[in-house]
């Protein structure tokens, strides 16, 4: 008995061992200034003097904040469309090279490459290729005789110019769905075919299945991801023209770095997630049933 | 799209109109991603002036280096690409080691509430970085480590929640009768994980290497919020002041020479390592049930 006992604590102590360093950094980067930061919340910081105890003064004005409505609605316009497009999109590329046709794998490469590269080269590239006088895409419109937009430079066309610039990259999607669509058995095609069913019938009993997994997985990163958008904002358009890209984490950076209002930034950050929180589990609960799982993939997680 | 009736398989395809169909739009598509790339590549050996030139020059006429000479001695952009290098290496070997360690915690080691202190693990993916950034950097300050590179990398100490997920699925696939073996021979933990799962889990360690390579070559908040000095800045966040310069036209091509050289690294360890990348990518697949 006191045997097992001390091995079952050599082995806890182990575990702990191992874990360590995932611990101390849950509890000193992660919990504790989670924390600090909803503290901060409730005050009045500029960075350089002590926080005062404003109680709920930082929600109240962001509540009564006419730019932070507007960037909640730029931001979740933005989330509307870009995510759901993105996802067809690279969806029907991703069927399209997996097919037996000769050079799928060049273009897989090159529909891929756009998502190797990072987020400031991207913004600096389109900065130039949305250029009005200049940028090739009018240029080109100019070619046939049409005057293009004003692009990122114009108040009705610089969201809109975001999301056309985020389709570049639905290589990264493109490739997760294109493992899903080999890892779907070809059985089960054979077996619709035999009884008669075509192409939008396979598609929706057959391959929508087969990758809902990994369109839930998709659909719920890209959602974060572009709830969080900040690099075009900041690097492409500062959140302008007459904030039609002000979005939310460029808003909450701005409150934070550039006018010094750390607690009102803390609060801010705290909405946002309580806003991924909720949209996280709305979607969660539509797509529940809908999500198929291969048994031998099904709660493998623990 | 795909075969109707003369066979089962998907994406069996045999008539000539649909294979010709099929060709079209995905050389349409590849167009539409190439010709940003191709305008980036072509723009960096333009002269100045050649930029506003109206139908645009696809092949510049004139080649010339001079932007990159300018990128490298008038703007110094050695020294930023230097300290990417710099960060990414010291990120990349923190990582690796505290994720490792933390995944074969939870892959084979034994805590009644394992299973449970996981799924905080998990929980933690989906923390907005706003709501983990802002308070990390009022810590950092607080510990008089703003303006210094060691908020970028201290983190990569404490492991990340992601990389422990794949590792410890990888782990997981480890026959657990090598490990009980080695242990009867008196090895301990550390030479069974040292010895078996890590020399054994090679490729989950490549895909996780590059990851992590990735993410932070490619950061840009981060170095954004610390970096107070302009001799420490790294080449992504130097490319967001090379479009701040003063007269911002005419270092269009250099912009884009800036651009060439931040994601040359990225594209050849694409090159060489392509099937590392996919694969991190398929397991990422179970991340959320």
């Amino acid at each position: 008995m006191p045997r097992k006992r001390s091995l079952e604590r050599g082995n806890t102590l182990a575990f702990f061992a191992f874990a360590s360093p995932w611990i101390l950094g849950f509890v000193f980067l992660t919990l504790i200034p989670m924390l600090a930061s909803l503290f901060m919340s409730f005050t009045e910081w500029n960075i350089l003097s002590p926080p005062i105890w404003n109680g709920l003064d930082n929600y109240r004005t962001i509540f009564t904040d006419k730019l932070f409505y507007k960037s909640v609605q730029v931001t979740l316009i933005y989330t509307l469309f870009s995510v759901p497009l993105n996802i067809v999109a690279s969806v029907f590329v991703a069927m399209m090279l997996n097919t037996n046709l000769r050079g799928t794998r060049v273009f897989r490469t090159i529909f891929y490459l756009p998502a190797i590269i990072s987020g400031v080269v991207i913004a600096i590239l389109w900065l130039w290729i949305y250029n009005p006088d200049y940028g090739i895409i009018n240029g080109f419109l100019r070619l046939l005789g049409i005057e293009g937009p004003q692009w990122i430079y114009g108040a009705d066309w610089a969201l809109p110019s975001l999301i056309i610039m985020s389709l570049w990259g639905i290589g990264s999607n493109m490739v997760l769905y294109l493992a899903g669509l080999q890892g779907i058995s070809t059985e089960f095609y054979e077996a619709a075919s035999i009884d008669g069913a075509g192409f939008w019938s396979k598609f929706f009993n057959i391959t929508l299945p087969g990758i809902s997994p990994v369109l839930l997985f998709t659909l719920l990163t890209g959602i974060i991801n572009a709830l969080q958008t900040f690099t075009q904002a900041f690097v492409m358009t500062q959140g302008g023209p007459n904030n039609a890209t002000h979005f939310y984490a460029y808003y909450i950076y701005n409150n934070a770095f550039q006018w010094r209002k750390m607690g009102e930034a803390c609060a801010q950050a705290w909405i946002l997630f309580i806003i991924i929180f909720i949209i996280t589990l709305i979607a969660l609960k539509i797509t529940r049933g809908f999500i198929h799982y291969d048994s031998k993939e099904g709660g493998e997680i623990l | 799209m795909s075969g109707k009736r003369l066979s089962g398989k998907p994406g069996e395809i045999n008539s000539p109109v649909q294979r010709f169909l099929l060709y079209f739009a995905l050389a349409c598509g590849s167009l539409l991603m190439i010709i940003p790339l191709f305008w980036m590549f072509s723009t960096a050996f333009k002269k100045p002036g050649v930029v506003f030139i109206q139908p645009i020059q696809w092949v510049p006429k004139e080649p010339t280096l001079e932007n990159f000479r300018r990128l490298f001695e008038e703007f110094g952009f050695h020294k930023y690409i230097f300290n990417s290098v710099w960060l990414t290496a010291v990120n990349m070997i923190g990582y690796m080691a505290s994720c490792t360690l933390v995944a074969y915690a939870f892959a084979t080691q034994k805590w009644k509430y394992k299973n449970q202190l996981f799924l905080l693990v998990l929980a933690t993916m989906m923390l907005p970085k706003e709501v983990i950034f802002y308070p990390r950097f009022i810590l950092f300050k607080y510990l008089g480590l703003y303006g210094t590179m060691a908020p970028l990398w201290l983190p990569s100490l404490f492991a990340d929640a992601f990389q422990i997920f794949l590792l410890r699925q990888f782990f997981l696939g480890v026959p657990t009768e090598l490990g009980e073996a080695a242990k009867i021979d008196g090895c301990s933990r550390f030479r069974v994980f040292w010895n078996i799962y890590l020399p054994l889990s090679k490729p989950a360690l490549a895909s996780s290497a590059i990851y992590i390579f990735m993410f932070h070559w490619n950061d840009f908040f981060g170095p954004l919020i610390y970096i107070t000095k302009e001799s420490m800045r790294t080449s992504a966040l130097a490319l967001m002041y090379l479009k701040s310069a003063k007269d911002v036209l005419s270092t269009i091509p250099v912009q884009m020479c800036g651009a060439i050289v931040t994601a040359i690294p990225c594209l050849i360890l694409y090159y060489f390592c392509q099937r590392y990348f996919v694969a991190g990518m398929t397991v990422s697949k179970g991340v959320d049930k």
